[in-house]
């Protein structure tokens, strides 16, 4: 018996041609579990590593001139329920490759408004890009708003490969900070966070 | 006689075919097989290692207005869709076999930019970001000094496209200097067009 060069389909010489259902029995069951494992590999490519997180109800953030994290504390979608399942406010992701995340963030004064004060809002993902702790990168995306009278809202959007997710600290944030100082911010409901896995990096 | 499958041209043997043959009929399904085999793997490629590419600046000086933003580094390049020795400002898609032409992309951009003097060079200056596709503009704007902002397009196209992104301070002066705190360029390609 031979066989093919790439994926090693096997078929007879051709003196052997007493026992072809055999033959054919092995060469159906090598098509058959190459196959699958495009069926498997397609599978995987059709529902990438995704998670969405978002409020549920609005939570309150004091004047200060340094970032808070955003809570999310409710679970919109995770292509692995295992994994990322408890409310944080950060999402993890599991396998290295180039991904696209994003944040949709509602901002209202929960009492008086301080006219053109700001309302600033920053996505960042952690990740190691060596060997050591010395290589942890934070990677960040700001925009900021002035404030009128009204609430407001942004959305902020982001590419980046990740190169070591097993990593403790890597994960994606969502932060916001304002200078209105006669009242807190609320961030409101629906509010929310997500990231989703592009494909692969380069080999 | 060997007869094929209607779509995939798969051989096989018919009733007149002499058990003889029967080896040599094999051996050709076998690598009809794993030539489709292969073109799916072909197709596979092209969809796990999506042509993607990202390019930033480090801090710079430049004057206003801008045309073209040259960025000094790659972040990532799946496919050679940058060449910074060739050009500094361009994320070029390419084609492959698997995705010949008329294509779907993702064109996208970051920047932070702040007035090179006191900050108040830019007070009540809108930053227009246009990025330049085959067929893609857009604009963003923000407001005195915290000029950070996103720009992002989605556009098909027919023909190679070559994506640039160009940054603008509508104030002349006094904010006629601004300094490139970040920016950044992406492009992924989405798809195929119907």
């Amino acid at each position: 018996v031979k066989a093919t060069d790439r994926y090693s389909f096997p078929f007879p010489e051709p003196e052997d041609f007493g026992d072809g259902s055999t033959q054919i029995a092995a060469l159906a069951d090598k098509i058959n579990d190459e196959l699958q494992g495009r069926i498997d590999a397609y599978n995987t490519l059709l529902k990438p590593e995704t998670y969405i997180r978002a409020r549920s109800s609005s939570i309150n953030f004091a004047n200060s001139a340094s970032y808070g994290s955003i809570f999310w504390d409710q679970d919109v979608y995770s292509s692995n329920p295992i994994f990322n399942s408890a409310a944080t406010n950060f999402l993890k992701v599991s396998t290295p490759g180039i991904y696209h995340a994003g944040m949709f963030a509602w901002v209202s004064a929960i009492g008086a408004t301080n006219l053109n004060t700001s309302r600033q809002f920053m996505l960042e993902f952690t990740d190691r890009r060596g060997p050591s702790l010395a290589d942890a990168v934070d990677l960040q995306w700001e925009q900021t708003t002035l404030e009128a009278a009204t609430g407001c809202a942004v959305t902020l959007y982001a590419i980046f490969p990740v190169y070591t997710p097993d990593y403790s600290g890597a994960g994606l944030t969502g932060y916001f900070r304002h200078s209105n100082t006669s009242s807190q911010m609320a961030v409101l409901s629906p509010s929310c966070m997500w990231i989703s896995r592009l494909g692969d990096l380069a080999v | 006689m060997v007869a094929f499958t209607a779509s995939q041209l798969l051989p096989y043997a018919e009733d007149t075919d002499r058990v003889c043959d029967s080896p040599d009929i094999l051996q050709q399904l076998a690598e009809t097989v794993e030539a489709r085999l292969g073109d799916l793997e072909d197709v596979y490629d092209g969809l796990s290692l999506r042509p993607a590419a990202k390019m930033y600046t480090t801090p710079q000086p430049a004057k206003a207005p801008f045309t073209f933003v040259s960025f000094d580094h790659v972040d990532f390049d799946t496919a050679n869709l940058v060449d910074l020795n060739r050009d500094d400002l361009a994320i070029v898609g390419n084609t492959t076999p698997t995705f010949p032409a008329n294509e779907v992309w993702l064109h996208g951009s970051y920047f932070s930019v702040t007035g090179a003097g006191a900050t108040t060079d830019l007070a009540g200056a809108t930053v227009y970001t246009t990025l330049i596709g085959a067929q893609s503009a857009g604009q963003q704007r923000d407001n005195a000094s915290f000029n950070k902002g996103h720009v992002v397009d989605v556009f098909a196209t027919s023909i190679q496209p070559t994506m640039v992104m160009s940054i603008t301070p509508s104030q002349a002066a006094p904010a006629a200097t601004l300094n490139l705190d970040i920016c950044e360029q992406y492009a992924f390609r989405i798809g195929e067009t119907a």
